[in-house]
């Protein structure tokens, strides 16, 4: 059955079509086309033209136009409107010209730089020249490193790379810094939080050394749609950029449905399963042969719907294989080998994370599922442009979860629709970063006493280094001074470094199946852990925590387990406060202590707890920001002592919840914790804390915006139907009390009262 | 604000990086380094640092070996003992001994070399030029110093320095805004060289090592190379010069050991019987080189006398081995199968004899009867070692063998047993 015919069914289905909320069509568009500027190398015209593409989009020749008078530029269109010939139609053109210029590419991950070469090898094949491309990273052979250094013309790199592998060795790489005209800068929308402002120091460094070796490069940027793109773009280089964002690609008709599952008890205000009505969305896509692809938030739930769905599949004529998982933890291979299947259409089916929210390319699939409100609009929007083809129907599916964020969003649909996506937040001043890339900078070019960083004076930050005795100062400048390789030892992408890997032994060989960070480790490789991989369970035997390895056996058991974490949060230092109405907001440092305490067995079908275990780790401290709001003993005075508490605790997990609608975050990105006296404030506190190292700005954001937070806060404990508080808003009665809803509203009203 | 700022930076030093607050750091009084060490304050246009001079003159021995005996060497050797060709056209005349002490092992352009040590040789003298930075403000003097130093010579010898050494240099010019001007110049790398022909015998190839075991000689005074960072981050924050000496030490005797091992290696080579070379390991070494570098005479004369030496057993069977198939190269078919026969009776274990053998006596004596023998004891010892070697080695073997068989079987059938 095609996909129309299935949504058509769908409709006139009153169980289905009761529970939607809203169903958005989007018309097909015919797209806006222009010619080839001029200027472009009438070679690289035909080898265009003989691949079909005619003429460009007016986006397409709008950014090739800019770049190729060397302004910076930012591209911000959805997926598959063909900004790769964004950059590659004006650096290739480029190249024609002048053979000995030089462009850089850098991708946030490996999997993309390798898409890249192959698109940019075909187009180079085609023009029968001599321009040689090369990736450039972990996985490059050491004997083919030093051709590349000498001889690249177009380096494709990640932002890893740059930092570890290419900026301390500059001096290897005298050709291309002496000659780089371009740097391309896509999927930028990722550089955001820790990981974009590592990246704008990443930047510094190499303008920097770029301009020590007499090179201005002109940077191109690529974007999926968010509220800033032109702010992040300027953060992220320091210079000013040209946005374009206007998309002149066409589009099929496009469905956007928001389905709401259920109220299976209405006291508790619990619906049925997000993940079970996702399966059957998405079983009645594959069984109707509708390529589709499954979000889902946690890589567990990607495993859990993976069973489910090659369970409901198996005996079909393409049988249980046609569906793949896809998330972060397989191995290279292994997503090649699925990517492959995807493009080819002989895999009908993927639950993925969103690993695959990346411009991965996997071609244009007819569906997507996503599994509870992915926690951004951004995300949503990128998720759902999975499924898109330029000329057929196509649909997206959002399934909501009971929690208090995706019920506001499917329950308001049209602040969803409304709303522009967030605002992706960086923050490269965050000074333990700054310090980081200050060292790895002194240690490729000596600073220069006064010279700036970033636009500042750094003196002080130099000599505090020097008085380290990590740089030494001569005469007016400040010299790397330490036997040690700073870049290697900061990095870009989360504060834990060494990863741990998990190791199943089970077979007559140990082999790697997996890999987890080392903040995440205490919950989800502690020993007894289920670990789930491609449909697979495996129980960790033994962690060895200092050699960072989990030995794992092959089991099949019908539980997995999720282990709970005691957090404390200490105040070290209040950077601004204010009384607000009759409650206290402020933001500051913090000191987190995380204890994961004791892990839950789950029942796979049924979700029921049976039977739990001590996890003995090592706590795990973390140095961050935090947003917190206090409640004056004048205000609570007027509570009984346990109404407090029932009523900070229902709040906490509604601000929790709320809270990301602020922010461009996952929503496990802040933690909150609630205090009924705080040994800072003294006060009952609620904390909202940045789950990354030394924080990213989320804190002071939370801090501005305080008033609308606890407004939508309000909002969504006032509009939730149950009466004594259930998941979806503060709580459910067993974690709050029978007043805990009430409490917490009282606490909310009283706290917006005027004094 | 400013305090605000130091207050921030303390806690996030001592909270997250581990290090921990240091004093201002107090100079101490000290002779100065150049007088310490004999060198001078050097003006350039590029300001000052200091070069310390020293001649060896013709006869000076380093251990037990004379090192202007280097120069009597053919440049066929250099290139023997380097396994480049290209090192025919290393003149030793012409060459820097060079050896670098830098702030770190870690490579990239934070890592300084604030000493360098050139050698070279000036008719039968040994000259021997230290360049060395009293601070990083000194380091274009320095390279200005090395740029003319090395000016008139033309090749390189050290001990590491195509992995480390010269690519430091290259990048401590390119910091300068120079060209290191021995980039593509013959470089013969002693420590690849040491790699082949003494790493059987020593425990590691070390240059310490080496200077014990080979060259005979006890250093005094020197400073372990791990140590020698700290002691230049000491200098410059303290001013503390005395334990710079023995760096500086160090590295003369660094670079004198090179010339030594140069000219002991080439000894060797040009003569594996000349010299001291009495144990196995060495002859068995030389043995190898020499049939890489096409020298079939010199490389039968270095395995027959490294099976008369004292030798391990297993290092004894792989001699046989190789001698073996040497000599059926050269068409010495009986001196061979004697070896193979040796093996065979002495080594159980080994396939090759049977193989070898078989293959003689099917294709040159035409003895089948022989021949077919000898796949069959072969194939017995594939089986009776399958335990040990897997399935898969055991069946591509025996796959093999098999084919074989059915050949000389068929060979037999048809010319009856041995042509007469």
């Amino acid at each position: 059955m095609k996909l129309s015919q299935v949504l058509t069914q769908m409709q006139a289905t009153p169980k289905l079509r009761d529970h939607v909320t809203a169903w958005k069509v989007t018309p097909r568009s015919e797209g806006t086309f222009a010619d080839f500027p001029v200027s472009v190398d009438p070679r690289l015209v035909s080898v265009l033209r003989e691949r079909g593409i005619e003429r460009l989009f007016t986006h397409q020749r709008e950014a090739i136009e800019a770049v190729l008078q060397g302004e910076n530029v930012v591209v911000v269109t959805p997926t598959a409107s063909g900004k790769t010939l964004c950059y590659n139609v004006p650096i290739l053109n480029s190249l024609l010209e002048n053979s000995e210029s030089r462009a850089m590419y850098l991708f946030p991950t490996k999997a993309l730089s390798q898409d890249q070469l192959d698109e940019l090898h075909g187009l180079i094949t085609d023009l029968g020249v001599d321009i040689k491309t090369y990736t450039y990273d972990g996985d490059t052979p050491v004997n083919a490193r030093k051709a590349i250094r000498a001889a690249g013309h177009v380096v494709i790199t990640n932002p890893d790379m740059l930092h570890t592998g290419i900026l301390p060795h500059h001096t290897k790489w005298v050709k291309l810094f002496e000659n780089l005209q371009y740097v391309v800068i896509d999927e930028v929308h990722q550089y955001r939080g820790v990981f974009g402002s590592h990246l704008a120091n990443v930047i510094r460094r190499l303008k920097r050394i770029c301009q020590w070796y007499g090179a201005d490069p002109t940077f191109v940027l690529c974007s999926a749609t968010i509220a800033n793109p032109d702010e992040l773009a300027r953060r992220l280089i320091e210079e000013d950029v040209r946005l374009i964002d206007t998309d002149g690609s066409p589009k099929g008709e496009k469905h956007f449905v928001f389905y709401n599952p259920p109220v299976v008890n209405k006291e508790l205000g619990i619906r049925r399963s997000s993940v079970h009505e996702a399966r059957s969305m998405a079983r009645n896509f594959l069984l109707n042969d509708v390529q589709t692809i499954v979000f889902a938030r946690r890589r567990k739930t990607v495993e859990v719907l993976l069973s489910y769905l090659q369970e409901d599949l198996k005996g079909t004529r393409r049988g249980r294989k046609q569906v793949r998982g896809y998330r972060g933890g397989y191995l290279p291979q292994e997503r090649r080998e699925i990517e492959k299947g995807l493009r080819e259409g002989k895999v009908r089916g993927v639950v993925a994370t969103n690993a695959l929210e990346l411009g991965i390319d996997i071609g244009a699939l007819d569906a997507c599922v996503i599994t509870g409100y992915p926690g951004t609009i951004t995300s949503t929007w990128q998720q759902a442009g999975r499924a898109g083809r330029r000329a057929d129907v196509s649909c997206a599916v959002l399934v909501a979860s009971s929690s208090p964020l995706d019920q506001y969003i499917v329950t308001h649909p049209e602040y969803f629709f409304a709303q522009p996506p967030e605002h992706a937040l960086v923050n490269p001043d965050n000074l333990l970063i700054l310090l980081s890339h200050i060292k790895c900078a002194a240690f490729e070019l000596p600073f220069q006493e006064g010279e700036p960083y970033g636009g500042q004076s750094i003196d002080q930050i130099l000599q505090f280094l020097e008085e380290q005795g990590i740089l030494h100062k001569a005469g007016d400048t400040y010299h790397w001074s330490a036997d040690a390789y700073p870049a290697g030892e900061i990095s870009l992408r989360t504060a834990a470094r060494d990863n741990f890997v998990i190791i199943d032994t089970s077979g007559s060989e140990p082999r790697v199946i997996g890999e987890v960070d080392s903040f995440s480790a205490p919950t989800t490789v502690h020993e007894d852990a289920i670990y789930i991989h491609q449909g697979e369970q495996y129980q960790i035997d033994t962690l060895d925590w200092e050699g960072k390895k989990a030995y794992a056996t092959h089991v099949d058991v019908d539980y997995y387990t999720q282990a709970s974490l005691a957090v404390e949060v200490r105040v070290i230092d209040e950077f601004q406060a204010e009384r607000i109405q009759r409650c206290d907001k402020a933001h500051g440092e913090v000191l987190l202590s995380a204890l994961a305490t004791i892990y839950k067995k789950i029942k796979l079908w049924t979700h029921e707890n049976i039977g739990w275990g001590d996890v003995r780790l090592p706590e795990q401290e973390m140095q961050t920001t935090a947003y917190w709001l206090s409640f004056p003993e004048e205000l609570t005075a007027t509570f009984k002592a346990s109404d407090v508490e029932s009523g900070l605790v229902g709040l906490s997990n509604v601000l929790a919840n709320v809270a990301p609608l602020f922010l461009m975050c996952d929503p496990g990105d802040v933690g909150v914790k609630a205090e009924v006296r705080s040994p800072h404030t003294k006060k009952a506190t609620i904390f909202i804390y940045d789950r990354v190292p030394a924080g990213i700005g989320f804190a002071e954001k939370l801090y501005r915006v305080h008033g609308q937070l606890l407004h939508a806060a309000e909002q969504l404990i006032g509009d939730c139907g149950c009466p004594t508080g259930c998941p979806s808003c503060v709580g459910p009665e067993d974690e709050i009390g029978t007043r805990g809803k009430r409490n917490a509203l009282r606490l909310l009203e009283e706290a917006r009262k005027d004094n | 604000m400013v305090e605000d700022l130091r207050q921030q930076l303390e806690r996030l030093v001592s909270g997250r990086l581990g290090t921990t607050h240091l004093q201002r750091p107090e100079r101490v009084r000290s002779r100065p380094i150049e007088e310490l060490v004999g060198g001078e304050v050097r003006e350039a246009s590029h300001g000052t640092c200091v070069v310390v001079d020293q001649i060896y003159p013709a006869g000076y021995q380093q251990g037990q070996v004379e090192i202007s005996s280097a120069l009597s060497h053919r440049s066929q050797t250099v290139a023997g003992i380097g396994r480049d060709p290209g090192l025919e056209a290393l003149e030793l005349q012409k060459s820097a001994f060079l050896d670098v002490e830098t702030t770190g092992l870690a490579g990239g352009a934070g890592t300084y070399a604030f000493l360098v040590g050139i050698g070279w040789f000036d008719g039968q003298d040994f000259r021997l030029r230290q360049v060395f930075m009293r601070d990083y403000g000194e380091e274009p003097a320095l390279v200005s110093a090395l740029e003319e130093t090395l000016e008139p010579l033309s090749g390189v010898v050290s001990f590491n320095g195509k992995a480390f050494d010269v690519p430091l240099l290259e990048t401590r010019f390119i910091m300068s805004r120079r060209r290191f001007p021995l980039s593509s110049a013959p470089h013969l790398d002693l420590l690849h060289m040491a790699r082949r022909l003494w790493s059987l015998r020593l425990e590691n190839c070390r240059l310490s090592s080496l200077e014990t075991e080979i060259l005979g000689l006890e250093r005094h005074g020197d400073v372990p190379s791990h140590l020698v960072p700290q002691l230049y981050f000491d200098y410059l924050r303290h001013g503390r010069a005395e334990p710079l000496e023995g760096v500086f030490y160090h590295n003369a005797q660094d670079i004198l050991s090179l010339a030594a091992l140069t000219a002991l290696s080439c000894t060797v080579y040009e003569d594996p019987l000349s010299h001291e070379t009495t144990c196995g390991e060495d002859l068995y070494s030389l043995g190898r080189l020499y049939s890489l570098a096409g020298l079939g005479d010199r490389a039968e004369i270095a395995l027959r006398a490294a099976l008369d030496a004292p030798i391990p057993e297993e290092l004894r069977w792989q001699t046989v081995h190789h001698l073996s198939f040497h000599l059926k190269r050269q068409g010495m078919w009986p001196e061979a199968i004697e070896l193979w026969q040796l093996a065979i009776e002495e080594n159980h274990g080994r396939l090759y004899p049977f193989l070898e053998l078989a293959k003689y006596y099917e294709h040159r004596a035409k003895d089948f009867q022989t021949a077919e023998a000898l796949v069959l004891r072969a194939m017995e010892l594939v089986q009776a070692s399958a335990a040990s070697r897997g399935t898969w080695w055991t069946e591509r073997r025996l796959g093999e063998l098999e084919h074989r068989l059915r050949r000389v079987q068929l060979k037999r059938a048809r010319h009856g047993d041995g042509e007469s």
